[in-house]
């Protein structure tokens, strides 16, 4: 339990409590998503110690779906994408003058929803850890190659625009030295490239340019203007509105753990699900305005439960396979080679300590954040009505200062450019980014182990029990990519 | 049938892959034990556009596979203009930067950086060049001067 003991030291504390009002104003801000924050973050961990740094990224990450809600409610504008489930009946009762009272419930529902993750979490990963003692070389190939092929689909795009995002990202990942050989690759006599291309030019340049531009096209601040006072008793009113309902909570964090664990990244689907499991309406059904009022509280709870507590589940197959389990566990994972830890099962063999520590700022996190904003919803809410003008050139000079901080080099700041506009064809097309950075995070790790597993045991790897599932689930994910593909295709004139 | 804003993007990556693993066995001498894992993964990916390519010239610039939708009119003026854009950039780049680069590549012997950018333009040149048989349409056509 040194793990437990480490997220309690005054380092990662500090960390935890740095990260947590980051991330609710990244969680406020409509268009700054959480992949956007953690992007923006990463150049901040340089020098911290592993477990401080992650925890501060983790932290920031944990509490953008709680800022998120207040937006969505008081606005009908989601902070991040996963709070577009919150907005049908949580902006219904701001309408309606109960604001404070979704907000109460909204805040609440989150903050319980992530400790729940939380003890699903550390309830599943000693149960991980007794599996990984059997898994070697192969199965890391494989189970890193698994990882890419669930991610290669989100739900509503394209299993094959999802995979040539996938390789694009392996091949990105394949430049500078090559880990076995240590002979440069594709560095066309750029110094800067020998060392491969770096992470936070790559982020930055595919999720908060993108953003960046959005929020510049869009140009103007939003129309609508939240009450000037909200009232507390109201909050406390839907704080005892979860607590009153401690089963559709807990039955929306299942939902949103469960979908967490699955390897691949559509997480964002988890508050949808629930939502219209547990909160779901027939149309035209009439109610008395109280009945109304109690089913919209269900539909602000079944959501933000379950957006919180798929956090804990990403984090299992993420910290126990180097699987990420959402789009932002791509980008948390990218994140370990910049404390020299090596994604994969390794992690939890050799850091089970920081693993454990990561589980516990998960909770305090969520336990701070839902604290800080239940107080302060109201004026942290002033911060929407900054213009673009300002927040533009604001983040932006904040995202170069990261990508500079790095190594100081213009190549990197080239490197960035270029992906902007690459992630802006991305979001256009429809190609997935998060299918992108996972491929570019795990390109040295199935490189080496393929090599070392060929080397050792040749193409009668497949053969070894563990593998030939894996395998055979590489196989079968595949296929149904390719009927899904054949499918469309035939339906289509 | 319309050259689509995806097709150019997706064409563009699948030539900067190739011309990538072509430059690095090329110019820097890298085998098959440096390079085998990215030309393989290069060589997949490079099938899925081809796949993706073909299902976009299919349905004429449309969405067969879910994902982005259509764009607006607006947007897809945008796509042409810039359709045109990249053609024009491949022309200048074939008869008048490929020569000059070629001659700077000349007097610094080995200047990685040179022979890429000489590739890739001569890539992207010829891929204009596939694009505008697989479509059926003359460069000038692509480029919308006709």
């Amino acid at each position: 339990m040194s793990g437990a003991a480490d997220a309690f030291n005054a380092q990662v504390l500090l960390a935890i409590l740095a990260g947590v009002p980051v991330g609710l104003i990244g969680g406020l801000l409509p268009g700054v998503t959480g992949i956007t924050t953690l992007a923006l973050l990463i150049p901040f961990t340089f020098g911290m110690d592993p477990l401080p740094g992650l925890a501060f990224l983790l932290s920031a990450h944990a509490v953008i779906y709680t800022g998120g809600s207040v937006t969505a409610i008081l606005f009908g504008i989601p902070g991040a994408p996963a709070n577009a489930a919150t907005v049908t009946d949580g902006h219904a009762l701001a309408r309606a003058g109960y604001a404070g009272r979704a907000i109460g419930a909204a805040v609440t529902a989150s903050s319980l929803g992530g400790l729940f993750g939380f003890a699903v979490l550390i309830a599943m990963l000693p149960l991980v850890r007794a599996i990984l003692t059997y898994v070697g070389s192969p199965e890391i190939f494989l189970m890193a190659l698994l990882g890419l092929v669930f991610a290669a689909k989100i739900a509503g795009a394209s299993p094959l625009k999802g995979l040539i995002a996938a390789t694009l990202g392996l091949l990105l990942g394949a430049v500078g030295y090559q880990s076995s050989t240590a002979i440069p690759r594709f560095w066309f006599g750029v110094d800067t490239l020998l060392d491969g291309v770096g992470l936070v030019p790559l982020v930055t340049g595919l999720f908060a340019g993108p953003a960046l531009l959005a929020m510049a096209s869009r140009n103007s601040q939003l129309s609508g203007r939240p009450p000037k006072q909200i009232d507390f008793g109201q909050v406390i009113h839907g704080v005892l509105d979860v607590i009153k309902r401690p089963m559709l909570t807990i039955r929306a964090a299942m939902v949103g753990s469960g979908v967490g664990i699955v390897p691949g990244i559509g997480g964002d689907v988890a508050p949808f699900m629930a939502y219209a499991w547990l909160a779901g309406r027939q149309e035209g059904t009439s109610a008395s305005e109280g009945e109304d009022t109690e089913q919209r509280i269900v539909g602000v709870i079944a959501p933000e439960s379950s957006n919180n507590a798929k956090e804990g589940g990403a984090l299992i197959p993420t910290l126990g396979f180097g699987v990420p389990g959402s789009a932002a566990m791509s980008v948390l994972l990218g994140s370990f080679a910049i404390f020299g830890l090596e994604p994969g099962p390794h992690f939890l063999i050799d850091h089970a300590n920081i693993a454990i520590g990561l589980a516990f700022a998960l909770a305090l996190a969520n336990t701070i954040g839902g604290a800080l904003l239940l107080l302060l919803a109201v004026p942290l809410t002033r911060l929407i009505y900054l213009p673009m003008h300002i927040l533009v050139p604001a983040i932006l000079a904040f995202a170069t200062l990261g990508v500079m901080s790095l190594r100081g080099s213009l190549v990197d700041l080239v490197v960035a450019g270029a992906f902007t506009v690459v992630g802006q064809c991305m979001v256009r097309y429809g190609y997935s980014r998060p299918a992108f950075i996972l491929g570019f995070v795990l390109s040295p790790l199935i490189e080496t182990y393929f090599q070392i597993t060929m080397g050792t045991l040749g193409p009668a790897f497949v053969l070894r029990p563990i593998s030939f599932v894996l395998c055979v689930l590489i196989l079968w994910r595949l296929a149904g990519y390719l009927w899904w593909h054949l499918d469309r295709t035939e339906r289509t004139p | 049938m319309k050259l689509t804003g995806e097709s150019l993007f997706i064409g563009a990556i699948g030539v900067a892959a190739a011309a990538a693993v072509v430059i690095d066995a090329a110019a820097f001498g890298h085998g098959v034990r440096v390079l085998a894992f990215p030309a393989a993964i290069a060589t997949a990916m490079i099938a899925m556009i081809v796949l993706r390519l073909s299902g976009i010239i299919r349905t004429g610039g449309g969405d067969a596979t879910g994902g982005a939708g259509h764009a607006d009119s607006a947007s897809r003026d945008a796509m042409g203009w810039l359709a045109a854009a990249f053609g024009a950039v491949a022309v200048v780049g074939a008869t008048i930067a490929l020569p000059a680069i070629a001659l700077l590549y000349a007097r610094n012997k080995g200047a990685g950086w040179a022979a890429s950018m000489a590739l890739s333009i001569a890539m992207f040149t010829l891929v204009y060049g596939v694009f505008g048989l697989l479509l059926g349409k003359s460069m000038p056509s692509l480029l919308g001067l006709v």
